[in-house]
């Protein structure tokens, strides 16, 4: 065998692992997908396999919750693209800096305080969520969108994250940069963030993805429907009685629809981090 | 580059460079320091209150009526029976899901690394159970593991396997649990592998080439050693999320059949939601912090070697 | 270490400004112009109508009072719960809200809702299941515009096959083993029909549906006095309900793992469940049904659960007139007819009932008849949320076939070590 044909082979088995894992992986939302496009009365007719075979196909249940009465769907989503967006861009900001000024920039106390940041990491939101209710309410900002963003922007995840990747990056750069007279702050914008475009997504990403499905903290701290998120918002769907499985799996799309499209965006990064890393030389 | 980079070493010497190494220690504290505070006002805060009321009698309709009560709450929660299930539970679970996912995250973090057609496709099927609602995820989920009518069931019986009762045997429930939150999950850590398969530089696969290795080879001789500061960080940080574990017991099996599914978190938010015992619920916290932190420094300890 | 110090003591600093600014703007609220008052209900059927409601109040009393009325959802589960309690800390209660029936106890005892004695307009005319609920250490905390109750949804076509008839009047109710020879004759394993169905949802259900059998058997969940569950919610009485009805799952009359619309796909011939169901019922065409009345133990007594969404007043308003004029003006006999039939619901006012015409024949009249003459309270302790789980969880595990009396032992050491811990 030629090595040509040895890749070709190569290429392929990985082609077929990929589609025969990403339908195993998709499946679940599949089935949630033709769900949300049957009746309500035939949801669970049948439940098992014979459920994939879509019958009576019908938009009912998206047209329902896009154009309820009682509720904004695009306004709702609007406000969880906000405040998520605003965690993500200042969160980037504010995390990798810090993660460069305990990498880079050491002074006094900074090992002490990455540790007390992975430590930090450890801390369950539910066991502070009634203490961080009480900070917040201090601030006055119940029913107001800094409650939804600010106490998220700074992240012991983030910052760790940042920390492990920018550990990687070759110290060479930076001091040939530093010679040529870059303050601090240049050698971070010019050489550590193109350096690092991959972390970046992957950090934007994952907050992104995070903090789209915060359901408890929103629900507590923006009762007002002016600025209720999506994840809120779809929750009028379970009532105590007569829950609309249909209606549910139509909201769960929808709300997964854009999360995905912000996946796509951020996605050209990790191609980009490949062909501009000055890490390859 | 290469050339500034020779010239710079010779250039720095002495007095500047102090000067300099001393303006850097100042501006680090300086870029550090948004994030930090954020972090104290938003976090360590409410930790410190936590642990302050892990110490009293805290209903939490009444906060007016807290008091003080020293360690009845420590010396209760050594003494209640659930708090030793729900801690054994934990650590199941935690010890089984860390070595799996991770494996998982990795497989699909390297095939969606190879320059194939379908890899962009992939990354967007295994991140997609990520970016949907773990709550409606995990109804969506009981509905799978149904057993008269569940589509696993149904595969299986195909299969010629006899159905399966899942959520509602005490022996099983938590495993279904475990390969739920896989499928949840592993694509989170997919997106950190993938970004540290990205930083290798393709120069080492082609000198391994040369060498003669194979796939498996390059594996083991390029890319774990490559890629070691990411696969430590994923380690640790799955570990911790799998300590966490609550949404999925909570809407899927109410922590039971008989208690086998109840966490340390569930246990946390029951006793302080349901029941208002900030008190107790701020002891379990301070308790299951101390097990995440030492389990982390064993766990770090085993890295090293 | 110093400059960290700084910075904390600096943060320190800029946190009591700023909650000194929060505390001015909430001060500043009450200068001149109309009382304004905040309601929370959650999201739901009564949604609109709320919305109606408050928005005539508003035009009624245009100068005087302004009522602004917010829905939270439920969520699964708790949700609108645990938003009340986070409120609860830090005194960020709206001047009226609802809670459920079982709350009642807990929020009174807490004081975060005032006794409402005196303030309510024809207080005879509500139902009296309503007002037992309402009711705390004798004295009247709630009220609200609907009840609900738990009865015997059939398949009309299914049970005439089988050559059942169910009972029709209240004094012909079926008793236990009545009820446990039809399910047994209307299973067939072979069709994949069950007997009966019913929901083993983990929120408050378990407990509401089961106390009749309990409670009309004889047996209790917790004394008298609201002190002690060990003897009640473990005594023999007790368990001897839940046996019977564990015989249900042991024999496979129930399925354990029912999908959401088994007994309206047909795949189950009775069912046990809510008053709402009725409405979902009417989308499935094919399947006739009909209701029928819990049944009870031999020798015990009829009864039926009861309770629902009602209103208090929270202890932290500061018009507790203007707040009595709103409860009032929402109690009203005709905004109770509105939001009883917006939701499907037993309306909570007897003069109400009146109105509503199709309460009176069957089905609907089986509900009206348990709301009116065997509605039983589920038991007020402010220990109800541990007694509630932890008995949901206990019958969870009596289903799949636990020890009756090991499980139920269990939910009473755990309920009066939170009773202990109220004192």
């Amino acid at each position: 065998m030629t090595h040509r044909t040895k890749k070709r082979i190569g290429k392929i088995g990985v082609t077929i692992a990929i589609l025969v894992l990403g339908f195993l992986f998709i499946s679940p939302l599949l089935w949630m997908i033709i769900a949300s496009l049957k009746p309500e009365t035939l949801i669970f007719k049948d439940m098992g396999l014979a459920a994939f075979i879509p019958k009576e196909m019908t938009f009912s249940n998206y047209s329902k919750i896009l154009f309820a009465e009682n509720i904004n769907f695009f306004h709702y989503m609007w406000n969880s693209l906000f405040s998520v967006g605003m965690i993500v861009l200042f969160g980037t900001i504010v995390n990798s800096l810090c993660a460069y000024a305990l990498v880079r920039l050491k002074f006094p106390g900074s090992d002490f305080i990455l540790v007390v940041i992975i430590a930090l990491y450890v801390v369950p939101f539910e066991s502070v969520l009634i203490p961080l209710y009480i900070v917040v309410n201090k601030f006055g900002w119940i029913n107001e969108f800094p409650a939804l963003v600010v106490p998220f922007v700074a992240s012991a995840f983030n910052i760790f994250l940042f920390r492990q990747f920018f550990m990687g990056i070759p110290r060479e750069l930076e001091e040939a940069a530093q010679i040529d007279g870059a303050s601090p702050l240049q050698v971070f914008w010019k050489i550590i963030v193109p350096n690092s475009k991959p972390v970046f997504a992957t950090a934007a990403i994952l907050t992104f993805v995070t903090h789209w499905s915060d359901f408890m903290w929103p629900l507590i701290v923006a009762t007002d429907d002016s600025i209720r998120t999506v994840q809120v918002g779809i929750q009028y769907l379970f009532t105590d009685n007569n829950i609309q499985y249909g209606q549910i799996m139509a909201a769960l799309t929808l709300t997964t629809i854009p999360v995905i499209l912000i996946f796509l965006f951020f996605q050209r990064y990790y191609v980009q981090g490949i062909t501009s890393s000055g890490v390859k030389g | 580059m290469e050339t500034s980079l020779v010239k710079g070493k010779s250039q720095i010497k002495g007095q500047s460079q102090m000067t300099y190494q001393r303006q850097r220690k100042w501006l680090g504290a300086i870029f550090s320091l948004p994030a930090l505070a954020l972090l104290f006002t938003f976090l360590v805060l409410p930790v410190i209150l936590a642990f302050i009321y892990s110490f009293m009698n805290y209903n939490m309709l009444n906060p007016d009526g807290k008091t003080f009560t020293g360690l009845e709450n420590y010396k209760r929660l050594f003494q209640d029976e659930v708090f030793f299930t729900a801690l054994k539970n934990t650590l199941y679970f935690t010890v089984l899901v860390v070595p799996l996912q991770c494996s998982v995250a990795l497989l699909l973090a390297i095939l969606v690394n190879k320059k194939v057609k379908v890899a962009s496709l992939g990354r967007v099927f295994f991140f997609s159970p990520v970016v949907t609602s773990m709550v409606v995820v995990a109804i969506l989920w009981t509905f799978l593991y149904n057993v008269d009518n569940g589509i696993i069931n149904n595969t299986l019986n195909f299969l010629g396997i006899n159905s399966q009762p899942f959520l509602l045997s005490p022996n099983q429930a938590m495993n279904s649990i475990i390969f739920m939150s896989i499928w949840q999950a592993a694509g989170f850590q997919m997106m950190i592998f993938l970004a540290g398969l990205k930083e290798v530089p393709d120069t080492l696969y082609e000198a391994a080439e040369i060498d003669g290795a194979n796939a498996f080879q390059k594996f083991l001789h390029v890319t774990l050693p490559s890629i070691q500061h990411v696969t430590g960080f994923v380690l640790i940080i799955t570990t911790i999320q799998a300590f966490r574990l609550f949404i999925q017991p909570y809407v899927m099996t109410n922590g039971g059949p008989s208690d086998s599914t109840k966490t340390l978190v569930f246990m946390l938010y029951e006793n302080g939601f349901q029941f208002r015992d900030v008190g107790y619920s701020s002891a379990i916290a301070v308790v299951f912090f101390l097990v995440v932190i030492l389990v982390s420094l064993i766990l770090k300890k085993v890295l090293k070697q | 270490m110093k400059k960290a110090l700084t910075l904390g003591m600096a943060f320190v600093l800029l946190i009591g400004i700023l909650s000194a600014c929060s505390n001015d703007k909430s001060a500043s609220g009450d200068g001149d112009g109309p009382v304004k008052l905040t309601l929370w209900h959650p999201e739901g059927d009564t949604t609109e109508a709320y919305k109606e409601i408050i928005k005539e109040f508003n035009k009624e009393n245009k100068g005087k009072i302004e009522a602004e009325i917010t829905f939270i959802p439920r969520g699964n589960k708790y949700a609108y719960e645990d938003k009340i309690s986070a409120a609860a800390t830090s005194n960020t209660l709206p001047d009226l809200l609802s809670l459920d029936g079982p709350n009642v106890a807990n929020y009174a005892d807490a004081g975060i809702i005032q006794p409402i004695d005196g303030l309510i307009k024809d207080q005879d005319d509500f139902v009296p299941s309503i007002i037992t609920q309402g009711t705390y250490d004798k004295k009247l905390y709630t009220v609200g515009a609907t009840e609900s109750t738990v009865a015997l949804f059939y398949n009309v076509k299914m049970l005439e096959d089988a050559g059942i008839k169910p009972p029709t009047t209240l004094e012909e109710a079926w008793t236990w083993d009545e009820f446990y020879q039809a399910a047994k004759k209307l299973t067939d394993k072979e069709k994949g029909v069950y007997g009966v169905n019913w929901t083993l949802d983990y929120g408050e259900w378990i407990i509401y549906f089961t106390g009749p059998t309990v409670w009309s058997n004889g047996g209790r969940f917790i004394s008298e006095d609201g002190e002690k569950t060990e003897g009640y919610v473990n005594g023999p009485k007790t368990i001897e309900a839940l046996e019977y009805l564990q015989k249900f799952t042991k024999e496979g009359l129930v399925n354990l793992q029912p999908t959401p619309t088994e007994f309206e796909d047909g795949k189950a011939a009775m069912m046990l469940m809510g008053s709402w169901e009725w409405t979902k019922l009417q989308d499935y065409k094919d399947t006739q049904w009909g209701i029928t009345y819990y049944p009870r133990s031999p020798e015990g007594e009829q009864v039926s659960p009861s309770g629902d969404w009602n209103w208090g007043m929270s202890t932290s308003t500061k018009h507790k007139e203007e707040t009595a004029t709103l409860l009032n003006y929402l109690m009203t006999k005709d905004h109770v007819v509105k939001l009883a039939e917006v939701s499907n619901k037993p309306a909570a006012r007897l003069s109400s009932f009146e109105e509503m015409k199709e309460w009176n024949e069957a089905p609907l009249n089986v509900l009206k008849n348990q709301v009116l003459k065997t509605a039983h309270p589920r038991p007020s302790t402010t220990s109800y949320p541990v007694l509630s789980t932890k008995y949901g969880q206990a019958v969870q595990n009596i289903f799949l076939g636990g020890d009756v009396k090991k499980e139920l032992d269990k939910v009473a050491k755990e309920t009066d070590t939170d009773i202990a811990r109220k004192k």
